[in-house]
């Protein structure tokens, strides 16, 4: 995906295609995924957190990782969506944050 | 299992080797150069330093903290790849470094390069029966695997203190000590969080800060503690893109490397480090 792609994803279709994967994780529609619910109420353990970072990595397809601390501190997957959104813009910026870990 | 020991010790040779015989090859596509598996050090350096600077910072902050000097003899615990024992001889002029390690290939490496005043010895700490005292000891980490998850918390300190009474023994009471490891932070192993579990650390046992407080006393004054578990997420964030780029580029193949497995361990680990999950202590240690 383009920078300029990149740079105006915004967190509701970042929230879209979060609540997806989690659908197909637990096995039920996207529409019945909760905004407001957290991570661990759909039982994503470690091992599905990283899985889910990831394919969203894939999907936009990032240069770099982003923390998986942006899903685990997250209280809900909206929390969780506006926080990569932010991450994923600093990304495409070249904020220092990454451009440090070059 | 035979006969029950007093003290059960963790970090067995196979478990050892299973996570660092791996290949050398495969660690230098991902470490710095002087491959130190360990966390790196930035304070005191600039913002945007780099990893080798900082490796170089945390051997030379290890090297200090236990007044290494002209003439010296240094024993380096876990020794690795001797990159801690080179900046001994090289910036401090420590006369003779011996490095501990359980690890064939890391052995194999240090002995082949036949560096004057470098020596490796491939055995168990507790087995270390060495031919002549030491000024001064270093161990970057090893604690980790010195006890198993199976041990209450008093078999896991005793299994510490018998580390600490094995230094005072081989320093005859007189050296100091530089420790480094990863502990236990805001978690702990009772309470420990879904995302985290046992990913990290599935064989070894991690020590708590108090524990080593117990096992120490009265053998080694704790004279400064640093948790410095921000510079473990950094290490392991540069070192997991670093391996990711090493299998775009075709230096690593995941078909045959442990690529897939360690990327996960160094993303999963550098999310325990800035969430506080674990930490990592640098300890000062000097003998009561």
């Amino acid at each position: 995906m383009s920078v300029k792609r990149i740079q105006e994803i915004t967190s509701a279709e970042i929230e879209a295609w979060i609540s997806a994967r989690i659908a197909e994780f637990v096995n039920i529609t996207a529409e019945a995924v909760s905004r407001d619910a957290s991570f661990e109420s759909f039982g994503i353990d470690s091992g599905k957190a990283i899985e889910l970072m990831t394919g969203f990595e894939d999907w936009l397809e990032l240069p770099d990782e982003l923390p998986l601390e942006l899903l685990f501190e997250a209280e809900s997957i909206a929390q969780a969506s506006e926080n990569m959104a932010a991450a994923v813009r600093a990304m495409a910026s070249g904020d220092q944050q990454y451009s440090a870990l070059q | 299992m035979t006969a029950t020991p007093e003290i059960e010790f963790g970090g067995s040779a196979s478990a050892i080797r299973h996570h660092y015989d791996v290949g050398n090859a495969f660690f230098a596509a991902w470490l710095d150069p002087t491959l130190t598996y360990s966390s790196a050090m930035w304070d005191g350096l600039a913002e945007d330093a780099s990893l080798d600077e900082a490796q170089h910072r945390k051997h030379a902050y290890h090297a200090e903290s236990i007044g290494a000097g002209e003439g010296m003899r240094v024993l380096d615990v876990g020794c690795g790849w001797g990159a801690m024992m080179r900046v001994l001889k090289d910036d401090f002029g420590v006369k003779e470094c011996v490095g501990v390690t359980l690890s064939e290939e890391q052995h194999a490496h240090l002995r082949g390069q036949k560096t004057p005043g470098i020596d490796a010895v491939l055995t168990n700490w507790r087995d270390f029966k060495p031919d002549a005292p030491f000024d001064g000891i270093i161990s970057i980490g090893a604690f980790e695997h010195f006890a198993h998850p199976e041990q209450t918390v008093d078999e896991r300190r005793e299994v510490y203190r018998e580390f600490f009474k094995a230094c005072r023994a081989w320093t005859q009471g007189k050296g100091r000590v530089s420790l480094q490891t990863i502990a236990y932070g805001n978690m702990t192993p009772e309470e420990a969080n879904p995302f985290i579990s046992n990913d990290i650390f599935p064989d070894a046992e991690l020590p708590t800060l108090e524990d080593i407080e117990v096992a120490a006393n009265g053998l080694f004054n704790i004279e400064k503690v640093r948790d410095d578990g921000l510079d473990y997420a950094r290490t392991c964030e540069i070192w997991s893109r670093n391996l990711k780029r090493a299998v775009r580029s075709g230096v690593v193949d995941p078909q045959t490397d442990p690529a897939d497995k360690y990327s996960r361990y160094l993303r999963m680990s550098a999310a325990g480090f800035r969430m506080r999950k674990i930490a990592l202590l640098r300890i000062a240690l000097s003998p009561v």
